[in-house]
Formats: structure tokens, C-alpha cells, sequence
């Protein structure tokens, strides 16, 4: 039996200072490919839940549509793996290796594992291709200000333009 | 079978959740929000809720906490799910009120095993009746058989923080909806008709009051003369039913060596006496605890209660108590607030619950629960 996801994602938005839940009409593509397509700026989403994140369980408004605006998402947390890997990310695990991560975007310290091919490039990682949004597997956010909150997931998808700093345990 | 109130305001969602249900055997009814999904419930109350908590008008943390605030829904077992999955989103609807909690990535028969390990426990329950109920009763009219059993009701569910079921089994215009300030157009009548005694029908019937007492009232109108009366065998099981759902039922026995629910007695816990400072009740008193042994009842749950009915002296606790030879557990001094308070539709242990008579009854409440 399927899963309770239809044509709709729902996934978690985060800037630097609101939660949003939304659901994004992601039919036959993957909310990485969607996130990734240059040729929009905005991402039109439905079913708003709007939250703080000094309160990021409480509801403080809702909406049924709405539209994001990309550049300002710092990092999208995902319910399953696939939905966050593009297809350029999804390698054949013969190829794939994965290094530990430690991640800041404004508001938020992600710590989680990225997969790696070949020789460790960390300009190559952060400018190569096309990719706004960078996959981080296993991925937990915690919230500078209020370190009790955390959002983890399969994936979290980072955006490039957010990060301040991008650490790798590898030399 | 279970009923099961879905709360969901995405309709993909409902219909996939609805079959996987029903496939289950479970009766499903649905609403599309919190609010919707109250209304859905003073209609028929479950026996389990699924919600959700991303929802419009109504969120599912509210919800839950509309659910949990309101008597007689306390122990309806909420399972949350929501595609909101982290671990706070959790804490939070745990601590609202749900019962559990799981992500909406799981698939419907995931959903389905939960729902039946939430439901097991009530499955375990209806086999073993674990509550105990208590009846109040006289042979002798207008010694505050209703007011007594009302306001101990009142003292445990306030006490205790807890429900408390509430059956008054006058046969026709009992009081203690009247004592409640209680209105309802369903009796104890209607758990039997027109389909079995079951957990929904007697569900339905219940009228819950504010302090967290549940009232099984009695008829206001008499039944055609066509229509069955209940039988000793669906009252015993009505008691058996009330025994399942709250940790204590107070019973309301009105005229006890006369009707149907003499099956009821040996199921007591507790039978409370109430006499009145008089000649009359001693001799209704008599009668009483000689029939109540034999009905089965153990001589040691038999407690006589006297009620200063009356501003001016009556006999004495010790004149009672020489001539039935048994001791009196407890006097409730008169108080006119009593008659104030009846006439202001409120039990008098929240009318005047500083009064002397309030106290008493308190102390009576916990010596008969101990």
C-alpha cells in the first residue's frame, strides 16, 4: 500500500526566522530537481503553516497558497531521502562516499553526512553545476538561539547562497 | 469493531485512510478540521481518533486540547499523525493530549496496527469491569437519596480529577439533571433502544457536566406502553459497562426492591443507607439492609448515612444506630443551602462548597472510596 504522500510533499521550509510547512504540487519530479529549476525563482506551495522558530510548534497562521521565495530558504527538511537527492545525486553506491558535515546558514548549525565522489573539492562541492540546493543526509538543524530545538530527517536540502561556513571531516 | 473519528482536512488522505479502516473492520466517521471534528464528536462520541495536526480554522494541537478539556472525552485515545515529523512536533502533540503520535510517511496498515495496540486496552477493559460503583438508596422518600448521590458524584470527580459516571435510575423525571443544571432529551431508556446496549449507544446518552461527572439520566417522559421495559440482565450489563469506562459510577437507586435493577446489588461496592432523623427511616432502613443481604450484597458494604433533612433535632445518631444495630458512618448536618442550590441548578458541593453539610459529604466521598 502506498504511503499517505500523494502528488503533494509536504517538507519543512526554514529561514532565518520562520518554520513552514507547506506542500509542493511535486507530481512526476523530486522537490530537489524543483528547488534546483533555475528558470524559477518561486516555489509555489499550498497549505501554509506558518511557525516561529522561538516556537517552532506553534501555529501562529495558516494560508492555503502561497509562494516561496528560493533564495531566501536557508534549508528544506525532508520526510524521505529520495525526495531530497536530484537525479545528478543519485549515484550508484559503488561510486558513493559520505563525509561528516558541519554546516551554518543564519539561525541554524546543520550537522549531517554528504556524499562525496572522488577527491574532496570543497569548491568544487560548493560552486559545481547547477545545484542551488545541496543534499545533506542524516541531517539534524539545531537552532543557534534555542539549542532544545532540532529538526532532523533523511535529507535536509542546504541552500549554497545561505551557507557561512561549510566544514568537512576530511583533509 | 471500533468507531473511529478521522480528522483530516485532506481529502486523498481521508478516502485512503477511510478504506484502510474500514477494510479493518472499523466503522470510520470523518471531519475536515477541529472544529468540524468536535461537532462530529457531540454527535457520536468515538472510541478512538485519528487527527491530524496541519488543519484550517482548527489546528490539531487545540484539538486535542478541546478533547481532553472536555468531560467525559478524557479517555478517548487520540492518535496524531502529521506530516509535520520532527521530534518537537511530537512533544508538543503529547503534550496537548494525544495518546501517540506518528509521521505521515508511515502507510495506512502502519496506522492501523497503532490503532489497534491504542485500542487494546479498552478491548481489555470491557472483559474486565475494573470500576466500582457505589448506590445510594432509601426506602423511605424525600430523605436527599438524589442530592446525596449528585454531590458525592460532584466530591470524587472535583477531588479526584478524574470522570465519574452518574446513573439515576428513577424510573420517570428523576432530579439529577435538575441538581446538574443538566439538560438532555436522552435517558437511561435510550442506551437500550433501538439497537443493543453497546459502548456508543451508551456513549451518546451520557450528558457530561463541567466538574467531569457523566450523567445517565432518567426518563422526563414515560414510554409508550408498547415498549419493552429493560430487563434485569441489560441492566446488569449496563452496570458492567459504566464499571469499564469510569473508575467509579454513582448510582441513584430511587425505589430499589421494586424494579429491574436488583441484578445491579451484588455488583455494588458500596450501598449507602440514607435515613432521615426519623421513626419512618429506621424502619425503611431495616428492610433495606435485610433485603440488600439478600440480594447478595456483603453486610460490611452496607453504610448508613443520616440526613438532617430537617432544621429541628430528629432522633440522634445513637438512637439509629442502637436500633439497627449498626453504626451510622456519617451525619450531613442540614444546611439551607441545599434547597438554594437546587433551585440555582448547581450541586451544592460548587454552589456552597465551604458549607458544613458540603464538608461532610467531601469526608463521606473519601471514606467510600478508600
Amino acid at each position: 500500500m502506498s504511503s499517505l504522500q500523494p502528488a503533494y510533499l509536504t517538507a519543512d521550509f526554514f529561514t532565518g526566522s520562520y518554520r513552514f510547512s507547506a506542500s509542493v504540487n511535486v507530481a512526476n519530479r523530486r522537490l530537489a530537481d524543483i528547488l534546483n529549476d533555475r528558470l524559477s525563482d518561486f516555489l509555489e506551495v499550498r497549505n501554509v503553516y506558518v511557525s516561529r522558530i522561538n516556537s517552532p510548534t506553534k501555529i501562529i497562521i495558516t494560508y492555503p497558497r502561497g509562494s516561496l521565495i528560493k533564495e531566501h530558504i536557508n534549508f528544506v527538511v525532508l520526510p524521505t531521502e529520495a525526495d531530497g537527492l536530484s537525479k545528478d545525486h543519485t549515484y550508484p553506491s559503488i561510486t558513493r562516499a559520505t563525509s561528516t558535515a558541519f554546516i551554518t546558514v543564519p539561525s541554524f548549525e546543520i550537522q549531517g553526512k554528504i556524499q562525496i565522489i572522488g577527491k574532496v573539492d570543497l569548491k568544487a562541492l560548493l560552486a559545481v553545476g547547477t545545484q542551488k540546493f545541496m543534499p545533506v543526509l542524516q541531517a539534524t538543524a539545531t537552532t543557534t538561539l534555542f539549542p532544545e530545538s532540532t529538526f532532523g530527517g533523511p535529507v535536509i536540502l542546504v541552500n549554497k547562497a545561505a551557507l557561512e561556513i561549510f566544514c568537512i571531516d576530511q583533509t | 469493531m471500533a468507531t473511529i473519528l478521522l480528522v483530516d482536512d485532506d481529502h486523498d488522505i481521508q478516502r485512503l485512510m477511510s478504506f484502510a479502516l474500514q477494510r479493518a473492520g472499523h466503522d470510520v466517521r470523518v471531519a475536515s478540521d477541529g472544529q468540524d471534528g468536535l461537532q462530529k464528536m457531540a454527535e457520536t462520541v468515538p472510541d478512538l481518533i485519528i487527527a491530524d495536526l496541519m488543519m484550517p480554522r482548527m489546528n490539531g494541537y487545540e484539538f486535542c486540547r478541546q478533547v481532553r478539556g472536555t468531560a467525559g472525552w478524557e479517555q478517548i485515545p487520540i492518535l496524531v499523525y502529521s506530516a509535520r515529523f520532527q521530534a518537537v512536533d511530537r512533544q508538543a502533540a503529547l503534550e496537548a493530549g494525544a495518546d501517540d503520535y506518528m509521521p505521515k510517511s508511515v502507510t495506512p496498515d502502519q496506522i492501523v496496527a497503532k490503532i489497534n495496540t491504542l485500542l487494546a486496552p479498552t478491548a481489555t477493559a470491557l472483559s474486565e469491569a475494573t470500576g466500582r460503583m457505589l448506590g445510594v438508596l432509601s426506602l423511605r422518600g424525600g430523605v436527599g437519596v438524589t442530592t446525596l448521590t449528585v454531590n458525592l458524584a460532584v466530591a470524587l470527580a472535583l477531588s479526584r480529577k478524574m470522570a465519574v459516571g452518574l446513573l439515576d435510575l428513577t424510573p420517570l423525571a428523576g432530579h439529577a439533571a435538575l441538581l446538574l443544571g443538566l439538560t438532555g432529551n436522552k435517558s437511561f431508556l435510550d442506551a437500550f433502544s433501538p439497537g443493543p446496549l453497546g459502548p456508543d449507544s451508551l456513549r451518546s446518552c451520557l450528558i457530561p457536566h463541567a466538574t467531569g461527572v457523566n450523567l445517565l439520566a432518567s426518563p422526563l417522559t414515560a414510554p409508550p406502553r408498547s415498549a419493552p421495559t429493560p430487563s434485569g440482565a441489560q441492566f446488569a450489563e449496563l452496570g458492567q459497562m459504566l464499571r469499564t469506562m469510569y473508575p467509579f459510577t454513582l448510582i441513584d437507586l430511587s425505589h430499589p426492591l421494586s424494579t429491574a435493577s436488583e441484578p445491579l446489588f451484588p455488583e455494588l461496592a458500596r450501598a449507602i443507607v440514607v435515613l432521615g432523623p426519623d421513626i419512618g427511616s429506621i424502619q425503611s432502613a431495616a428492610v433495606t439492609i435485610q433485603r440488600l443481604g439478600e440480594l447478595g450484597l456483603p453486610q460490611d458494604g452496607v453504610l448508613l448515612v443520616l440526613n438532617q433533612i430537617f432544621p429541628a433535632p430528629g432522633l440522634d445518631p445513637e438512637t439509629i444506630q442502637k436500633a439497627l444495630h449498626r453504626p451510622v458512618s456519617a451525619v450531613i448536618p442540614y444546611a439551607a443551602e441545599v434547597l438554594a442550590a437546587f433551585n440555582h441548578r448547581n450541586p451544592l458541593m460548587t454552589y456552597a462548597p465551604k458549607s458544613p453539610a458540603a464538608a461532610a459529604i467531601a469526608r463521606l466521598a473519601a471514606m467510600v472510596t478508600a
